[in-house]
């Protein structure tokens, strides 16, 4: 009864939109909320970019994922904006609206390219190996903060967005260059 | 077997006694025994170790107490605290399963209620060790970045809230898997617990565990988050899971995927 990746993956973006939507509606709420919206999804953002990222990437989805890699960037920098305003400034529904704008977009764009290609391309013991990994590599981030980051990490983002010619950066410097990236 | 071979075997389940104490420490745990159980059944453990007659003998009805009182009292029988009590009524617990007929402990075991599970687990030789309060709480504290005693408030909370939330039924079973120190905080919750805390979702679970343990609302899910691992560790196999399949999808959250 091994879950399927991509059931793993839907169920992580519909609890992500229900957090926006909560956080839109119950105001009262948000100090509470923040905190969960921002581990759920900086685990998952990062479980998906050293596990599912690559694997899409070789399944032939190249555009797809340098996209989804630097919207990723630009989640991360919206994440950190959303947990430094004041939860009862309108700076909090600008950065919240933004953000849920994004990242609702992003999940649509998986959801409809990335993730059937993923399904058509690879073979069911490759699709359970990778469930498992993507849960593991999501525990692992659990509770990482954002911008946070090994230089790894920032590595693997770089590929994943098509980079090449990094690896004599150090950390601040490739993540100068990806946060630039995601600015473009 | 006979009473003084009995004592013999608990004797060296329990490092560290005399002879002395260890039959005080099996009389004390049978004539609590004696209490709990029907008139029938400590007369047929009777015959099973002879020579146990006076520590056994009832003659009154099966007194329905839990199984903290159950510890309370063999504590207060042997003049000793109650973290001494239950160590002792395990040996003597562990030592009762090797010295009756499997039938006749079976018996025993079925007047027993749920929550006497540590103290059956010893008689059927199954025993998985509870994790230790004390450790219990240094990994919370070191998970959620807290001192020791902000640690054990959350603890508290956290199961205090939990067990609002769960069916009586899982909050005993929980009660039987925890360390003793964790049990007021169950049994405040459970006593609490009425319709709208057995619905209760996970923010409201969350915003409770902020005001009982006294901190931010910012910081319960990363106490939540904290705590609920520590839980995972700290029961053995399915356990855990039985808890998680009862709560909604949205406190999934709170604990790393199975």
């Amino acid at each position: 009864m091994a879950a399927d990746v991509i059931d793993l993956i839907l169920q992580d973006h519909r609890e992500i939109e229900r957090l926006f939507d909560q956080l839109d509606r119950h105001p009262a709420r948000r100090p509470l909320l923040v905190p969960i919206l921002s581990a759920l999804l900086i685990a998952h953002d990062r479980a998906e970019e050293e596990e599912i990222y690559p694997v899409a990437r070789e399944a032939g989805g190249t555009d797809e994922i340098t996209r989804s890699q630097k919207e990723h960037l630009r989640a991360e920098d919206l994440l950190v904006k959303l947990e430094l305003a004041d939860a009862e400034d309108s700076a909090f529904d600008t950065v919240l609206t933004e953000l849920a704008d994004m990242v609702t977009a992003h999940f649509r764009e998986e959801e409809r390219q990335v993730l059937p290609a993923m399904r058509e391309r690879l073979g069911e013991g490759q699709m359970e190996a990778l469930a498992k990994a993507f849960l593991s590599s999501r525990d692992k981030h659990f509770g990482e903060r954002p911008r946070d980051r090994r230089l790894s990490d920032l590595q693997q983002q770089a590929r994943n967005a098509g980079l090449v010619g990094f690896s004599d950066l150090a950390k601040n410097e490739l993540a100068d260059l990806l946060r630039k990236l995601a600015g473009s | 077997m006979d009473y003084e071979q009995f004592v013999g075997i608990v004797l060296q389940e329990l490092s560290q006694v005399n002879r002395e104490s260890a039959d005080r420490a099996a009389q004390a745990t049978f004539q609590t025994l004696a209490e709990r159980l029907s008139r029938g059944q400590a007369r047929d453990l009777v015959e099973q170790l002879p020579g146990s007659g006076p520590w056994l003998f009832t003659e009154s009805d099966a007194e329905p107490f839990d199984y903290d009182e159950f510890v309370l009292r063999v504590a207060k029988r042997e003049g000793v605290d109650e973290t001494t009590a239950e160590r002792h009524a395990r040996a003597v617990f562990a030592t009762l399963g090797r010295s009756i007929d499997p039938g006749e402990l079976g018996d025993l075991i079925a007047e027993l209620p749920e929550d006497f599970g540590p103290l059956v687990a010893e008689a059927q030789g199954r025993f998985d060790e509870l994790m230790p309060a004390d450790e219990f709480v240094r990994r919370v504290a070191e998970r959620a970045g807290l001192d020791f005693d902000a640690a054990g408030r959350a603890v508290e909370a956290i199961l205090q809230t939990l067990a609002e939330r769960l069916a009586p039924g899982e909050v005993d079973d929980l009660n039987a898997r925890l360390a003793r120190a964790f049990h007021p905080a169950l049994k405040q919750g459970k006593d609490r617990q009425n319709v709208a805390t057995r619905r209760m979702d996970r923010d409201e679970f969350l915003q409770r565990v902020a005001e009982r343990s006294g901190v931010p609302a910012e910081a319960a899910f990363v106490l939540a988050r904290a705590v609920l691992t520590t839980l995972r560790e700290a029961l053995p196999g399915e356990e855990f899971w039985d808890i998680a399949a009862e709560l909604p999808a949205e406190y999934a959250v709170l604990w790393p995927a199975r």
